[in-house]
């Protein structure tokens, strides 16, 4: 009589039914096996119900082999509920004599509940103020590259030079700063009041939104020229030296050229100010480099 | 899943905010910081398990999502992203500090929960020492096992939103998923039982 033999029997030798030649088998097996001779020591009550119970699994691991690992091969599906019937009334039946299985099937459905709970956590009261603080410090979504694109549009609509020309003699009076117009004299002075005009008319004349556009961009204008011109010397510079230079000849010329030159002058300071910005750009991207002195 | 499910709460919806931000809206985007920063610094600290390596590591994924607002996509396809960013960050702050570790280990106190709205101080008390638990059975998975329930268990993406975060094949994740939940639960169980043994 072979372990196996003995396991599958084992009902039958605990009820004393064996056959006499099965006996003295079994007689012959216990004695020199160790093992079996305290399986049955267990299975006689002479041991405590903890040692009868790895005995269970002892002879599970005999016959069909663990049942622990496959109940917890599903167990995650038999939380989830998505299990197949008759397996799952298996499992439970496991569930019912297995306490190791049964914690952790409860551990299980803990942490469905437990896990999705911990997704949000609270950085603190002063998280957003610095996360703002740090993205106002950081560059895109520009106002001016908001503004250039909506520039493409107006490129291509009758109203253009018009309009770039408002926008030329709005730069020639946001440069010249606090005192712009005696700088300019009274030629330029009288040509912004009726760009200004020109510009209610514009305003009007132009589909709804547009219209807000030029509004936003009128202080868009105001708050990054001032900030950029008086924050750089480099382009920004070359840029105001221009507008300087035309300036002058602004005071030369006659009205009617004057809106002519003041869109070429917009267009001329738009380029300028894209140098500009690829500028900062490339000075900020060296700024990322890791640097090369030692810590 | 929809994305209004999960969105934290704004007022607009979601696809109107990620309008208003592309076009440089700063209301808008403080709007956007406030409803995701709870869901990103929580992705954080669960990878970086510190909370001020974790409140840093939050603000430079803003940033980088700021930096790429022009790229975001829609509404439904928000939160993977935002998360992408946020793992990718996450592991690369894992790496600069695996070269350079700390000179000294400061004891971690443990983070507050936001979904916890219990009244009962008692009880508040036992479910943040439970997830405290959950916490710690968590750092002693492996880096798979971890991101899998930092990904699928806590915040709730779903397979196919992970295999675009993590590269890795649905299949993989599919046969991981359970795995990684049954190992959790077992280091949960070690500790328990080690607390309890303790006289905790
Ligand atoms: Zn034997
Ligand atoms: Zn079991």
């Amino acid at each position: 009589m072979s372990c196996s033999d003995l396991a599958e029997r084992l009902e039958l030798v605990l009820g004393e039914q064996l056959r006499d030649n099965e006996l003295t088998a079994l007689k012959a097996h216990v004695e020199g096996c160790e093992k079996c001779r305290d399986l049955l020591q267990a299975c006689r009550g002479k041991q405590t119900l903890e040692q009868a119970d790895s005995l269970v699994g002892e002879v599970l691991a005999r016959t069909s082999g663990s049942t622990c690992s496959r109940v917890r091969s599903m167990l995650c599906d038999h939380v989830d509920q998505s299990l197949h019937e008759d397996n799952a009334a298996l499992v439970q039946e496991h569930l019912n004599y297995c306490s190791s299985c049964t914690q952790l099937a409860r551990v299980l459905e803990e942490s469905a509940v437990a896990l999705p709970q911990m997704a949000s956590l609270d950085p603190g009261p002063l998280f957003t103020s610095s996360v703002l603080a740090a993205t106002r410090s950081s560059q895109p979504p520009d106002k001016w590259a908001l503004f250039l694109s909506h520039l493409s549009l107006v490129f291509q609509r009758p109203h253009f030079s018009l309009e770039a020309a408002y926008v030329g003699a709005l730069l020639v009076f946001l440069v010249f700063g606090g005192a712009p117009v005696s700088a300019v004299g009274g030629v330029a002075s009288a040509a912004f009041a009726g760009f200004q005009l020109n510009f209610a008319k514009v305003v009007r004349d132009t589909p709804a939104g547009l219209s807000d556009t030029w509004t936003d961009l009128y202080g868009s204008c105001e708050n990054q020229l001032e900030g950029k011109i008086k924050a750089t010397q480099g382009a920004v510079g070359r840029a105001l030296e221009t507008l300087q230079g035309s300036a002058e000849q602004l005071r030369a010329m006659s009205d009617e050229h004057l809106l002519k030159h003041a869109a070429a002058l917009f267009q001329d300071a738009t380029e300028k100010y894209e140098e500009y910005s690829r500028n900062l750009g490339s000075t900020e991207g060296s700024e990322d480099r890791p640097e090369e002195t030692a810590e | 899943m929809g994305a209004d499910e999960r969105a934290v709460g704004s007022q607009l919806n979601l696809d109107a905010v990620l309008d208003r931000c592309r076009c440089g809206d700063e209301l808008a985007w403080e709007s956007l910081v406030r409803s995701y920063q709870s869901r990103v610094y929580g992705l954080a600290y669960h990878y970086v398990a510190n909370r001020e390596d974790a409140r840093d590591l939050a603000q430079d994924i803003f940033v980088k999502v700021y930096k790429n607002l022009r790229k975001c996509p829609d509404a439904n396809h928000f939160l993977p992203w935002i998360f992408r960013i946020a793992r990718n960050a996450s592991i690369d702050h894992l790496r600069r500090k695996r070269a350079r570790p700390p000179s000294s280990q400061v004891s971690e106190m443990e983070v507050n929960s936001i979904a916890d709205c219990s009244s009962d101080p008692e009880k508040h008390w036992l479910m943040e020492a439970r997830r405290g638990l959950f916490r710690r059975a968590l750092r002693m998975l492996t880096r798979l096992n971890r991101e899998m329930i930092i990904l699928k268990e806590i915040q709730g993406l779903t397979l196919e939103e992970m295999t675009g975060i993590l590269d890795v094949p649905i299949g993989t994740l599919k046969s991981r998923s359970h795995r990684a939940r049954l190992e959790l639960a077992e280091k949960v169980l070690a500790l328990s039982q080690g607390q309890e043994g303790a006289g905790l």
